[in-house]
């Protein structure tokens, strides 16, 4: 047997208004063809059901969500390094004149 | 994503004989996105994938990192393969303004600034706001040693493009050379409004308020390192030391009234506790130099330091 939290059946139920309402003014508005009126609103039932819908489905997904998670910072200081090469600013004439890397040069291919 | 880059940085080191591609590009992709400058690294593992798995990259990020490695080559000066990725790059992208600003990077790094400044004054004939280039400028002009006519052109640059973090952290550290502490704690003002959330910024301006010095400026600087220690949770040393520096410079008798001034009497001690914590965790070796250290902060109140 599922478990379903009372938050699950307020978000299944919101969900089903919802679905609901759709049929309904599909069901409303084939009527007023049937009948040869004009379309000028939705009646008053309708509206009202979607709005309680909406509500029920948002309150029930909200609670679902569970409670509000702290931040967790990973507990490292954030190091000084980061940011420390600026490419487009960056000089070249530092100790590396002095301390030259050996890499052979790429072949082209 | 540091940690990360400590993980990979940790198999590479350890991997026997050639390491894998994806760890290469890994690690490649992390130093971009963090702008770490270690140069060397980023050279020879560039070096190895450049040379060894070229088909293992999309054509997007091989040229990214390729002006990558372009770039280690040249601060780690390593020239002759700095010339060849260069010019394999000006082979692929013949008419490309960031392809002839790396030729002019290659001249600033063999010595030769006059062409440099030739290749640049040509690129801004031809589109005379190119962010790029003004930089490069600066940048020149820093390398020749003439640090007060970069400090201005850097400044006009930044008179337009305001919103350039890297423009505004360069000029910190400019101002830091020639030791105009007011300006550079101007400039990290400007970055703490950009990025609020970036605590070695706090750490920084904290360290500038410091060493201008006076009372209100050890309470100001105080403040900003605890939010750096607030923002780090605890993990930034540099943020942890500069509260025992600044406590041990603020005189002023505080009474007892409330959590406020309560917090600030405990700062001291509860900083020198997480120091000795994070020391005998990670360099237990170094504890017998750093408690006389601590003991002395603690109770020196300004003698000392």
């Amino acid at each position: 047997m599922v478990r379903v939290s009372t938050a699950g059946l307020l978000t299944l139920s919101g969900l089903a208004g919802l679905v609901h309402t759709t049929f309904a003014v599909i069901q409303y508005r084939q009527l007023l063809k049937l009948s040869q009126e004009e379309f000028e609103a939705l009646p008053a039932t309708i509206v009202l059901e979607l709005c309680i819908s909406t509500i029920v489905a948002l309150l029930g997904a909200y609670i679902l969500a569970g409670p509000i998670k702290v931040i967790v910072m990973p507990a490292k200081g954030r190091n000084m390094d980061i940011g420390s090469l600026r490419t487009d600013l960056v000089s070249f004439n530092m100790r590396s004149r002095a301390m030259p890397l050996d890499i052979p040069p790429l072949q082209p291919h | 994503m540091e940690i990360e880059l400590e993980e990979v940085e940790r198999q590479l080191r350890g991997a026997k004989g050639v390491p894998s591609a994806d760890k290469l590009i890994k690690y490649l992709r992390l130093m971009r996105d963090l702008h770490i400058r270690d140069s060397p690294t980023v050279a020879r593992y560039g070096n190895i994938l450049l040379r060894h798995y070229k088909n293992h990259l999309s054509e997007e990020e091989l040229w990214t990192v390729y002006e990558q490695v372009a770039i280690a080559a040249l601060d780690s000066h390593a020239l002759q393969f700095a010339a060849s990725v260069v010019a394999a790059i000006n082979r692929r992208f013949p008419e490309s303004v960031r392809a002839k600003r790396l030729q002019g990077m290659y001249y600033e790094a063999v010595g030769d600034y006059n062409k440099a400044e030739g290749v640049y004054n040509d690129l801004l004939t031809q589109d005379a706001a190119n962010e790029m280039i003004l930089k490069r400028m600066v940048a020149l002009e820093r390398s020749r040693g003439n640090l007060t006519t970069a400090i201005d052109a850097l400044r006009k640059y930044l008179d337009t493009f305001a919103n350039d973090k890297e423009g505004w952290e360069e000029l910190a550290e400019m101002y830091l050379e020639v030791q105009n502490y007011r300006q550079a704690a101007f400039c990290y003002e400007e970055l703490l409004m950009h990025v609020p959330g970036n605590s070695s910024y706090f750490v920084r301006y904290a360290d500038v308020l410091y060493t201008i010095g006076g009372p209100t400026n050890y309470k100001t600087a105080r403040s900003y390192y605890a939010k750096a220690i607030e923002l780090t949770a605890g993990g930034s040393l540099r943020a942890l030391f500069g509260v025992l520096a600044c406590s041990a410079h603020i005189t002023d008798k505080v009474t007892l009234q409330d959590a406020r001034s309560r917090a600030q009497i405990e700062l001291p001690d509860v900083s020198t506790q997480a120091l000795l914590r994070i020391y005998k965790q990670h360099a237990p070796d170094k504890l017998p130099f750093v408690e006389p250290i601590l003991a002395k902060l603690l109770s020196g109140h300004g003698h000392g330091l």
